[in-house]
């Protein structure tokens, strides 16, 4: 186990110093820079302005020396807002971001898995085929309709939810339902679709001609077979819901991280651009890292040692 | 000495209630069994032996539903039992193993915890005692070092072992009805004599009684007392095991033990197959469901389904040959006396 950690480490730093690279240079790439305007700055301005950003240095040059800043954790300074750093950038929206997200996962969670389960125990009933219509529709529903719908009814038509901001509890409601709509629905289908495959299983019959309850049949022996393709899922679910979503960000007013990630691709600003690709990096394979940590716990035909 | 009823069986009729229709499944069964005895239920594919097993563990799965009869064990009858009590007979004075080891034990829980949780639900044991316990039995069933198998994955254990452990569960509450579905048909032939011999001796030891349902005579002739042939949802022919095979009344039966390989025939003696193929459960038959296949096949039997004639004591078949108007046929299976122990 140990062994399987430090491998996967030293392996999860080989990936994030690809993701810097590959990103690097297709940031370079895109046509255009920082400081390009439609009215083009005065050369000298513009020479000083590349100057102070290190932007005049050859292109491995200025590779080398961001590297060197991501080691130490200095993500160095936006490009675009003066005076404000790339970290100062991810402290202040990660929170806000994770904790909307983190309410997200944990609806996925709370109501999708005994969603699915209810579903799969009621196939073809009523609960299932009134569940499995409206996670039909969660997941062909945008997160941006939804957003825009929750507002729309609740804040605007009924004034029961406010409709920007996170000032109070009420403030999470709408957000938290638009980020998580999708993946809720989704975990719900998957959870029935694959505890309907493990309640045909010979080993669901052996424990009903045990003799043991309903409740433990399903609850002991079905669902951690189950439960393996929503932990496949919910993994990466995790890093990409709590690094933000611009979309429902940007609909409830919300000052997270999402709304940096997309604007700094817009107006090339580099070093925010890097920044948050790596910070979502890092988090996205810490979590694939924890889905296999968790399988081994789940299913004791996985090793981890080789 | 009289013995003592354990199981009745009365007219049992289960069917599965699809969406093209109604598989009548069985159609109308009737056994018995008494304490410390073992029987064994024998027929091709989808003649109705797992359902009726499944029928008597209460264990139909949807569209699967028992429609008529009455099942009796221990005195109680249990065809109406709600499933609260069910599940308390259920491996406890019922117990059942699986044909396929390989799938029929959980994989992401130890082969004790399996164990422990029967012995736990119905005797209601400590965990250490539950322990202990399942320790002793996969000792029983002759698993080596079981007190560090006990903590074993089924991964970790062969497909001979499983099936030890499959027993070992079944038999760990002491039931009074075992009821083993093809046990060794997906075991090699070697490890399929020795879960045999170690059905046989449990039987002996925890004086248990033995419902085999298998499709291969040559199991049954070594562990069973009393044999019953089903097809097509009904069963054909019943007796001892001695009268089935050296005695067979019903042309399938006869057909059955036609198509066993024996060593004594030589290697050029193709076997003997019984043509065509069983019947349609979903629009069943009115008269004898064997009578397109029978070689001896009379009007009569295409027009009504004959009754049980009895042609010994406790040896009775379906079959209108054994009419007193019907001719005499004779038919060498080629099973010869005492070759059967």
């Amino acid at each position: 186990m140990g062994r399987f950690i430090v491998n996967r480490v030293f392996s999860m730093g080989i990936t994030l110093l690809l993701v810097i690279t590959i990103t690097f240079a297709l940031m370079h790439a895109i046509p255009g820079g920082p400081f390009t305007r439609e009215k083009a700055l005065p050369p000298a301005v513009m020479k000083a302005l590349e100057a102070k950003f290190n932007l005049d240095q050859p292109l491995w040059r200025q590779y080398v020396d961001y590297l060197g800043g991501v080691i130490k954790g200095d993500l160095g300074p936006s490009f675009q807002r003066t005076g404000v750093t790339v970290n100062k950038l991810i402290e202040e929206g990660f929170p806000i971001s994770a904790k909307i997200g983190g309410l997200s996962v944990l609806l996925v969670l709370i109501l999708g898995v005994p969603i699915g389960i209810i579903s799969a125990l009621k196939q073809n009933k009523w609960q299932d085929q009134l569940a499995m219509f409206l996670a039909t529709l969660g997941v062909t529903i945008p997160s941006f309709v939804l957003g825009t719908l929750i507002i729309y009814i609740f804040s605007a038509k009924l004034g029961w939810l406010p409709s920007y901001g996170l000032k109070s509890w009420k403030h999470y409601i709408g957000p938290v339902i638009a980020l998580g709509g999708f993946s809720l629905s989704f975990v719900a289908r998957l959870t029935r679709s694959s505890m309907l495959e493990v309640l045909q299983q010979d080993y669901i019959r052996t424990a009903r001609a045990k003799g043991l309850s309903e409740f433990v049949v399903v609850g002991k022996h079905a669902l951690k077979n189950a439960l393996i393709p929503v932990v496949t899922y919910v993994g990466p679910l995790v890093a990409a819901i709590l690094t933000g979503s611009f979309v429902v960000e940007k609909i409830f007013a919300i000052p997270g991280m999402g709304k940096h990630f997309v604007e700094s691709v817009g107006n090339r600003d580099y070093t925010v651009l890097m920044g948050i690709t790596i910070f979502y990096a890092i988090f996205l394979v810490v979590m694939v890292l924890l889905v296999d940590i968790t399988y081994g716990l789940i299913d004791p035909r996985i090793k981890m040692d080789e | 000495m009289r013995s003592e009823r354990l199981l009745e069986v009365k007219n049992l009729r289960t069917s599965f209630f699809t969406h093209v229709g109604e598989v009548r499944a069985i159609r109308g069964v009737s056994f018995y069994l008494d304490k410390g005895e073992a029987i064994g239920i024998v027929g091709e594919s989808g003649s109705g032996k797992s359902v009726t097993s499944m029928s008597v563990m209460k264990l139909l799965q949807y569209p699967g539903r028992i429609v008529g009869g009455e099942i009796t064990f221990n005195g109680k009858d249990i065809t109406n039992m709600p499933e609260k009590e069910m599940q308390s007979i259920r491996g406890n004075e019922i117990a059942m193993i699986f044909q396929d080891p390989m799938t029929s034990l959980n994989p992401v829980y130890t082969i004790g915890n399996q164990i422990m949780e029967a012995i736990r639900r119905h005797q209601g044991l400590s965990k250490r005692k539950a322990r202990e316990k399942a320790i002793e039995i996969l000792k029983l069933v002759g698993i080596p070092s079981p007190e560090k198998r006990v903590d074993n994955y089924p991964h970790e254990f062969s497909g001979g072992m499983r099936q030890r452990a499959m027993i070992a569960m079944a038999l760990s509450c002491e039931p009074n009805l075992l009821i083993a579905d093809e046990p060794t048909t997906a075991l090699d032939v070697t490890i399929q004599a020795q879960i045999l011999e170690l059905m046989k001796n449990l039987k002996e030891k925890i004086n248990t009684s033995i419902i085999l349902i298998t499709h291969d005579l040559g199991v049954v002739a070594d562990v069973c007392s009393r044999i019953l042939v089903m097809y097509g949802g009904l069963i054909m022919e019943e007796g001892k095991t001695e009268e089935i095979f050296y005695n067979p009344k019903h042309p399938y039966t006869m057909g059955l033990l036609k198509s066993i390989p024996r060593l004594d025939l030589g290697e050029n003696k193709r076997l003997v197959p019984i043509e065509g193929s069983p019947p349609d459960l979903l629009k069943p038959p009115k008269a004898c469901p064997f009578a397109t296949r029978c070689p001896y096949t009379m009007k009569v039997c295409e027009e009504m389904m004959p009754p049980y004639f009895e042609a010994e004591k406790n040896h009775r078949s379906q079959c209108w040959l054994l009419h007193e108007d019907a001719p005499k046929i004779q038919v060498d299976t080629g099973v010869k006396r005492g070759s059967i122990s």
